[in-house]
């Protein structure tokens, strides 16, 4: 079909399993398929290390780019930051322009979804300097509770995500911005601070001690003197 | 007082070379002990996310490579510049590559400071940052986000970070910026 088009989500997480990231991206693109878009998904991690060109055909093919990204010291992942470094210089050097839109999730293991504001603030200014059409960003807190599930699965705890990711396939479709009540729906927290912090402070133990780590995990090892 | 500079600039740019020597000289007239890591140069590998740094050998990163001398030479200095061209209003590539290793100096455990959960300090205290982030032109919106992502850092490190943006524009002087830069960390640490 001439007239088909393309979604192309891009993974910024380096993990290859229990992604968040891609739990949320793919509830997108599956969305997207089923109303009829050609959809492909890149991992950066591999991407960057394999086929850069392939990197570059795909986003340059695509008509709607969707970035899912963990939240890393404040800011993306360097991989994907490596990414954009190197589409940024691409793009500048290209000959044929389509009109192309981006949107952008970023999610992290705070609590708070306001910690990703500034990545996506990265995200968008990319999004421009990049010749994308910026749909809107989403910031979720509390990613690890997804843990790699597919979003349709977790019932209740999801269904305000649920809801702000078909809204934003509304968007998508009619290439308009993704409304601010689907960003607050994704912005709300899953459960209460609280009771997440507690969970994922008893949770970090219960891990260690998988690896017999329990009883060091306030280890000091590069202390001096 | 021992420096670090951690020179962020991506392979080819050769104009973060004579920046880096110029925050180097200024440091030393400051009385500063200071050394450079051009992190191109380094082998570190990317942070995979996989906690093993705080689940499996506390405090110490899975990969062994150049990222877990990095990380045990960032906690051990008094002051440590992240020198990096700005790239979309954030750091280069290179210089979160290795940043991104440094999460073992923190616990995965959480507290709340002003309202905001964090992640609790693995150490006692933590090196001053003073951030040079490098710009080949005006741009207030990337201006305005790498301003936020200091910032955010600060937060998030237990450690006062300071800097910001320096023009590499013609008839901007670089070493007055510079200087301007690295003075706000000289009152600060008296």
């Amino acid at each position: 079909m001439l007239n088909e088009k393309k979604a192309l989500l891009l993974i910024g997480s380096p993990k290859l399993k229990k992604s968040t990231s891609e739990s949320l991206g793919n509830y997108l693109l599956e969305g997207l398929c089923k109303n009829g878009y050609r959809c492909n998904k890149l991992h950066i991690l591999s991407t960057l290390k394999n086929d850069v060109k392939e990197l570059f055909y795909n986003i340059n093919d695509t008509d709607i780019l969707i970035i899912s990204s963990p939240l890393y010291v404040d800011s993306l992942p360097s991989p994907l930051i490596r990414a954009f470094e190197l589409i940024g210089q691409n793009r500048e050097e290209r000959e044929n322009v389509k009109n192309q839109s981006m949107i952008s999730i970023v999610n992290s293991g705070f609590p708070e979804s306001f910690h990703n504001d500034t990545a996506l603030k990265i995200c968008k200014n990319f999004a421009h300097k990049a010749d994308f059409q910026w749909l809107g960003g989403f910031a979720m807190g509390g990613g690890p509770a997804i843990n790699g599930m597919p979003i349709k699965d977790l019932g209740g705890m999801t269904r305000n995500i649920v809801k702000a990711l078909d809204i934003a396939l509304d968007a998508i479709a009619n290439n308009k911005s993704i409304p601010l009540e689907a960003t607050n729906m994704m912005s709300s927290n899953l459960i209460p601070t609280w009771l997440y912090t507690l969970i994922a402070d008893k949770g970090w133990k219960t891990q260690a001690k998988k690896f017999n780590a329990h009883k060091n995990l306030y280890a000091k090892p590069y202390i001096k003197g | 007082m021992k420096a670090l500079i951690l020179n962020g600039a991506l392979k080819g740019d050769k104009s973060m070379t004579t920046i880096n020597k110029l925050a180097e000289e200024i440091l030393i007239e400051q009385g500063h002990e200071v050394e450079s890591i051009l992190l191109h140069e380094k082998e570190i590998g990317e942070c995979i996310g996989c906690f093993g740094c705080w689940v499996k050998s506390p405090g110490i990163c899975v990969i062994d490579d150049y990222g877990r001398i990095l990380t045990e030479t960032i906690i051990n200095r008094d002051i440590v510049i992240y020198l990096t061209p700005v790239v979309y209003g954030g750091y280069s590539s290179e210089l979160k590559k290795a940043l991104d290793r440094t999460i073992p100096l923190l616990l995965p455990f959480f507290k709340k400071i002003n309202g905001e959960v964090h992640h609790k300090e693995r150490y006692k205290s933590y090196p001053n940052v003073i951030v040079l982030g490098i710009m080949s032109h005006e741009d207030n919106e990337m201006e305005e986000i790498f301003n936020s992502l200091i910032k955010r850092n600060s937060l998030n490190w237990y450690n006062s970070f300071s800097g910001g943006t320096i023009k590499n524009i013609s008839g901007k002087d670089i070493k007055y910026q510079l200087k301007e830069k690295l003075n706000i960390m000289e009152v600060r640490t008296c």
